[in-house]
């Protein structure tokens, strides 16, 4: 007895009703499995290249088989995982549809700040007028739109949010001046035409003397968050033009940003952080404000030991663990850059190896507690892009209209 | 379930609820399996479960596979709720990884099925709406069809291609990259 109505077709292989199959599973799928989906049928093209509502759904649906771990590195959009699994959600690497203006212009020093629901947002230097300009990109549908970095400069951060009613992107550049203060300032796809707005009064903040902005922020709930070099965390809310400082978890966790990382998981700011001891993840429960404190929760927690793939501290004589990105699909999986030499096992000094020296980025699923090895650093390169390694989504998301000049 | 004394909550803990398949087995199972389902939590509201719950778009093959499937991930929904309120208190907490490990053991051997029943087990969590049970189903879905051919998805899915060969080369030349 079969609870589905009969098919059409006798003896015809077991169906789904169509629109499970558009609503729950398509939405799941990489940019490239949907392009090649388009040729299905009419009713699967109209759904994958026309229908606004579908692209929005699959953008605010990361799953694991459309989100990996990404990084920009020698000039490439790298996926980082398993090489079959990458290659559906990978883009274009080498980014061409960024270099050629539409007069042929050439860009160069290209470099990514900040990723948000499938967009990316790049900086670069025009060739010949040496302007530095932002590309805000979905590598996906290779859309871009290109602003002209017309403000102080800084570190900027993209706030972009699939699931908001009001599509568009707001650029956020927050900026040091002088000693302490830092500003912001922000170019809003909603007010097209209107340029870079810098921020007033409330917005201001004030820094500690030396207190600088790290890259790569994080934008969740509406609000763009940096690291400082003292480990605390500045945000600025786009809608309600509000900034703040937050402290880090309580310790024992972090003394300084080095070890730390902030990523947006389901619209919540999550941070993440390696110490001697283990590996700990926090969410953000609360802002404070109005002389209550801010408020983390802790999510996960696993010592070095539990974690395979990942040497102990105590047992190497340089030791380093930088988490780099989370991804954003349905399983939970963070980057840990790794850099770490200990002395070789018996078997291995044997056949005359004295230390063992890794350089690796590790995919560490904090469900199942497995590690994969997601890339591995070549010769002694400083530049090993681990400090940009995001949480890519191949993602529908479109780029708003926007009138701007070329 | 919302109550707070420890003798009422020994009460839900031991209420059960009767779901009745489309041929007519019964299976009793905790309201805290059972709630996993929105659809059965809403019935449970409105208190309309007396008699047992008719599940008539569920066989009892598949519904026994779903109440397997709720009784292992209710046991893992109570056992976050009792460590979450420890959360706060102690910041470090070595998370219970060999039973997060048999969850995610048992997630994998619970989708190693056929095709038939992975469709039904689709229909049935999204008829009972079991949030968990439909994403992981669906998820396996879109693992398996991520790789294919338009040819191949119109085989699977037995749909009719109904572009215009014309219409169709003009898809292919716009999304060549995604054949490469």
């Amino acid at each position: 007895m079969s609870p589905r109505p009969s098919s059409s077709s006798p003896a015809a292989a077991p169906q789904l009703p169509e629109d499970l199959i558009l609503c729950s599973i398509l939405p799941l799928l990489p940019v490239r499995s949907l392009a090649r989906f388009a040729a299905v049928c009419k009713a699967w093209r109209d759904l994958i290249l026309r229908d606004a509502a579908f692209a929005a759904l699959q953008a605010r649906s990361p799953s694991p088989a459309s989100s990996a771990l990404a990084r920009f590195h020698n000039g490439r959009f790298e996926i980082l995982g398993a090489a079959a699994a990458a290659k559906s959600v990978a883009p274009d690497p080498s980014l061409s549809f960024l270099a050629v203006g539409r007069s042929g212009n050439h860009y160069e020093q290209l470099d990514l700040c900040a990723g948000a629901g499938g967009l990316l947002c790049m900086t670069a230097v025009h060739v010949e007028s040496r302007r530095r300009v932002l590309f805000i990109c979905n590598p996906a549908t290779e859309n871009v739109h290109r602003i002209l970095y017309d403000c102080p400069l800084g570190v900027p951060g993209l706030a972009y949010d699939p699931a908001a009613a009001e599509r568009g992107y707001d650029v956020v550049v927050a900026a040091k001046e002088g000693w302490e203060a830092c500003r912001f300032c922000r170019y809003s796809s909603r007010a097209a035409g209107s340029g870079w707005r810098t921020t007033r009064g409330a917005a201001t903040l004030r820094l500690a003397p030396y207190e600088s902005l790290q890259p790569k922020p994080a934008c969740a709930g509406g609000r763009v968050h940096w690291f400082t070099s003292a480990g605390n965390i500045v945000w600025h809310d786009v809608a309600a033009v509000r900034s703040g400082v937050l402290p880090p978890p309580p310790p024992p966790p972090c003394q300084s940003s080095g070890n730390m990382d902030l990523a947006a998981w389901r619209g919540r700011l999550r941070l993440a952080c390696a110490t001697a001891a283990g590996l700990g993840v926090w969410e953000l429960a609360s802002y404070g404000g109005n002389g209550a404190a801010a408020r983390w929760e802790a999510v996960h927690w696993r010592s070095w030991s539990a974690i395979p793939g990942v040497i102990a501290p105590e047992r190497c004589f340089l030791w380093s663990v930088v988490p780099a990105g989370m991804v954003g699909g349905g399983e939970d999986a963070l980057g840990l850059a790794l850099r770490c030499a200990h002395v070789a096992p018996p078997e291995r000094r044997a056949r005359g190896e004295a230390y063992v020296w890794v350089r690796a980025l590790v995919r560490y699923d904090r469900c199942t507690g497995a590690t994969v090895v997601a890339a591995k650093l070549a010769g002694k390169e400083i530049h090993d892009g681990l400090g940009t390694v995001v949480g890519y989504h191949s993602s529908l998301a479109p780029l708003p209209r926007l009138n701007f000049d070329a | 379930m919302a109550s707070a004394g420890s003798g009422d909550e020994k009460a839900a803990a031991a209420a059960m609820i009767t779901l009745i398949s489309s041929d007519n087995e019964k299976f009793e199972v905790t309201e805290a399996t059972a709630t996993l389902s929105q659809t059965i939590r809403h019935m449970i509201e409105d208190g309309c479960t007396d008699g047992g719950v008719p599940l008539p778009n569920v066989t009892s093959k598949i519904l026994a596979r779903v109440i397997e499937y709720c009784k292992k991930h209710a046991t893992a929904a109570a056992g976050e709720e009792g460590s979450s309120s420890s959360f706060s208190d102690a910041a470090f907490l070595e998370v219970d990884r060999a039973f997060l490990e048999e969850l995610e053991e048992f997630d994998d051997a619970f989708l190693e099925v056929d095709r038939a029943t992975l469709f039904d087990l689709i229909l049935a969590a999204n008829y009972l709406d079991i949030k968990g049970l439909l994403n992981l189903t669906c998820q396996k879905v879109a693992d398996s069809v991520k790789g294919k051919t338009p040819e191949q998805i119109r085989e699977m899915y037995n749909i009719v291609n109904d572009l215009t060969p014309e219409e169709e080369a003009e898809i292919r030349r716009e999304t060549q990259w995604a054949f490469e």
